[in-house]
């Protein structure tokens, strides 16, 4: 009986790894890292699919792979070594390294942000979900997610303007 | 790869800080580490039986877990099996527990004389929250056991060593025969083993007590960690000091989310047991079928009526129907289910699209991954089309399986197919950047080409989301419904033809002439109980249908009209279904035997049968009274 009524897990994992690994991505910024964590979360998801339906496969997959890739960058300090072969950026040659800065500058603010700040700033920003599709996905009112929007927005600005000061003082 | 929509309306970043959310996506995305994760991650699917058990290779005992999903997605027959197999667990556990502490020499006794029991009869009470209690009465001998209900309307009789049961339904003289599964031939075989694990710092002495005439001594357990009740449980057990052998179990959890009680009573050890009472042969006089679980007042009222067509009872009762849609012969009832309105959003496990055989009451297919939104058919029944996240899903009604999907590209509420089944509609459910309050278009409807996946067009119409999407009969029209007014739409062109003072809910008359609406100044005006109808071409209202009690608080959820045009149904959230007379506009039946608001409602292709769905968690079929379906003869 059950056995029909799990979706296909295999069309789960196609449909959403390059996502989770995506977003693990942006927050790790090292593929080891991030294929780590996404297995995690694969691993976790798959309890819970085993325990029962899920409402929001995209919801719940990018919000675990969000929150363990913070929990991870919180524990330790990203390792950086992996992205230095990497330079197929879109972003233009003279424009890099201060890219690169507030690439990493944003890291470690969203690392800093509140889980569920996090989580919405990423879904929104990275994974260019709506804000409804926000909403959708982690079962909370689309106000709920503009405020943790507008929150996050404002907490990063103020470290932001820090972050500026700081470097043009050096 | 990435085949998800990008929507146009992510808000706009301040300058610096989207300078570096785009460093951060710029850096690229290596394709052969998603692989790696996507190999890794479809190896954790490998053994998916196992992996379903707990840890340990416990039996999952859902039937009594705090889950409120566990258990009400547990079939009747999974319960008695369950508990069946709770019950020698519970036997043997006090036993068990009893022979490590205190006193253990008269404990040792008993345990031996529990193993060597040859056959037990007793009573067994199982109480789970709010939901009231099933009592059952239940014989043991070997591994063979009979579970009979209190009324004796349901039997079950199960022999793990051949891992076949059998289910009576005693006033239907239905039978179904079951294969036992894994899992509970395991629990059957050997239910020691799990016993090991359970624990019990205090069993103790706490006094004697005459029951039923007999000296018993009574113990009490605390801390009892069994595989179904965890943690703070407390047992009484009631040991007949002659014979040595329990007379008497109660486990109370008193889990504030799941108070569960085992009671086990009217013990009556190695009495012999007639062999009949474990056949596994289907009686002579029942009929191979579902065993479904009908209200038990009910039960032999239903089967009276009509031994060989059980379509008058209830078809599901854990989830809120909130679409019931019949296949065009009225072989199949389709319901899209979701949870009740009272569950918190954030609590809301999920829904289920599932299909019944309407004369058997036999579950055809279910798919629980729905998250439910919306299902829609085409005219012909063979086509199902329902709302996935952004996704609209084709499904083979005949089997559930989905046969096509594509991305919408913006949330999706409603779905409706045009009567050729080439064009399906699709109500937007966005809301706009100020809440609606911003006077932007946001909902609205897509036409969808259904053989090619194509946007045809895209109707913005309402700056709230779109609630409701239903054709006219011939196809042309459209109408729709964002707040309190139904719009009606040229299906071709995408132009506004009418505007009907009706909210969220409206049905055609199957002659296309007129439209019944539900109507209601605003979403909170729960005065009115009305349902006008319009005429069509010029919008003039024809008549209006008042609900039995005018005054109380009503509110339509959906209209509905009789195959032949003559009745009109209105459910309602005050939990009544109220059909009239549309010709004399007269109310001809008010139904109240729903407990909570109706949600959905549909009349049978013959006009005979309704279904209704209400906040309760029942689907209900019932027959409409002879006179009201004699009074609306087939007008085609």
């Amino acid at each position: 009986m059950t056995d029909s009524e799990l979706p296909d897990w295999d069309r789960i994992v196609e449909h959403h790894a390059g996502r989770v690994f995506r977003v693990a991505m942006r927050i790790l910024r090292s593929v080891q890292d991030a294929e780590d964590v996404s297995q995690d979360v694969f691993a976790e998801a798959f309890q819970l699919h085993t325990a029962g339906p899920v409402q929001s496969w995209t919801g719940l997959l990018v919000r675990l792979a969000t929150l363990r890739s913070l929990d991870r960058l919180r524990r330790n300090r990203p390792s950086v070594e992996l992205r230095e072969g990497d330079k197929t950026s879109t972003v233009e040659p003279s424009e890099e390294l201060e890219a690169r800065e507030l690439a990493d500058w944003l890291q470690k603010a969203i690392a800093q942000l509140p889980d569920q700040q996090a989580t919405v700033f990423v879904m929104h920003h990275f994974e260019q979900l709506s804000r409804d599709q926000v909403s959708a996905a982690l079962g909370v009112s689309p106000e709920a997610v503009s405020t943790a929007l507008y929150k996050a927005r404002q907490r990063l600005l103020r470290q932001l303007a820090v972050f500026n000061q700081t470097a043009d003082r050096e | 790869m990435n085949d998800e929509h990008r929507p146009s309306d992510i808000e706009s970043l301040e300058l610096p800080l989207e300078a570096a959310v785009k460093a951060a996506l710029a850096e690229p995305i290596p394709e052969d580490a998603v692989e790696r994760v996507k190999a890794r991650a479809k190896l954790l699917a490998g053994d998916r039986s196992d992996s379903r058990l707990g840890e340990n290779g416990t039996v999952p005992f859902g039937v009594a877990k705090s889950s409120r999903r566990h258990r009400w997605r547990t079939s009747r027959p999974l319960i008695a099996s369950l508990t069946a197999a709770a019950a020698i667990l519970v036997l043997a556990t006090a036993a068990f527990l009893l022979l490590n502490h205190s006193g253990g020499q008269v404990f040792a006794q008993m345990v031996e004389k529990v193993k060597a029991a040859n056959s037990v009869r007793f009573t067994m009470t199982l109480g789970f929250g709010k939901q009231g209690k099933l009592k059952n009465t239940m014989y043991i001998e070997g591994n063979r056991m009979r579970v009979e209900t209190s009324s004796g309307e349901i039997i079950q009789i199960a022999d793990p060593d051949r891992k076949q049961s059998l289910i009576l339904n005693v006033p239907g003289k239905l039978a179904e025969q079951m294969e036992l599964t894994p899992d509970v031939v395991r629990a059957f075989q050997n239910p020691l083993d799990q016993l090991r694990r359970a624990k019990s710092d205090n069993a103790e002495p706490i006094g004697q007590e005459i029951l039923n005439g007999r000296r018993t001594q009574v113990y009490r357990l605390s801390k009892i960690d069994l595989p179904f009740i965890e943690g703070t449980g407390k047992m009484l057990l009631w040991v007949d000091v002659e014979s040595e052998l329990p007379a008497k179990i109660e486990i109370r959890n008193p889990d504030p989310k799941a108070p569960t009680t085992f009671d086990f009573d009217d013990f009556v050890w190695n009495e012999p047991l007639d062999a009949n009472l474990f056949s596994l042969a289907i009686p002579d006089g029942y009929k191979k079928g579902v065993i479904m679980t009908l209200p038990p007042a009910k039960l032999a009222a239903a089967y009276a009526d009509n031994p060989n067509y059980p379509a008058d009872g209830v078809l599901s009762r854990d989830l809120v129907p909130a679409q019931i849609l019949w296949d065009p012969q009225g072989r199949t009832i389709t319901a899209l289910l979701r949870e009740p309105e009272s569950v918190p959003v954030t609590e809301r496990l999920g829904g289920a699209l599932r299909q019944w055989d309407a004369a058997t009451g036999k579950l055809r297919w279910s798919d629980t991954r729905l998250v439910p939104r919306e299902v829609a058919q085409t005219a012909d029944g063979k086509t199902l089309a329902t709302v996935y996240n952004f996704e609209v899903e084709l499904r083979d009604a005949a089997t559930g399986k989905i046969t096509r999907t594509w991305a919408a590209g913006e949330m999706l509420s409603q779905l409706a197919f045009s009567p050729d089944g080439k064009t399906l509609a699709a109500g937007i459910a966005e809301w706009g950047k100020y809440g609606g309050r911003g006077g932007e278009l946001w909902g609205g409807v897509q036409f969808w080409d259904v053989e090619r996946a194509n946007l045809l067009r895209t109707v913005k119409s309402d700056d709230k989301p779109v609630q409701f999407v239903k054709y006219s009969v011939d196809g042309k029209s459209l109408a729709t419904s964002a707040g309190p007014s139904v719009k009606l739409w040229n299906a071709a062109t995408g132009e506004l033809v009418r505007i009907f003072p009706g909210i969220y809910t409206a049905d055609f008359s199957p002659d296309g002439q007129t439209i019944a609406c539900h109507v209601a100044s605003s979403p909170k005006d729960t005065n009115v109980g009305r349902v006008d109808l319009y005429n069509v071409r010029d919008g003039s209202l024809v008549k209006s249908f008042a609900s039995e009690k005018g005054a109380a608080k009503s509110w339509v959820t959906s209209v509905t009209f009789s195959p032949d045009g003559r009745l009109l149904a209105a459910t309602d959230w005050n939990g009544t279904v109220t059909l009239w007379d549309v010709a004399s506009g007269q109310r001809k039946l008010t139904i109240s035997d729903h407990k909570a608001g109706v949600a959905s409602a549909a009349f049978s292709p013959d006009g005979a049968t309704l279904a209704t769905g209400s906040e309760d968690k029942t689907l209900r079929l019932r027959k409409l009274p002879a006179e009201l379906t004699k009074l609306a003869p087939k007008a085609k």
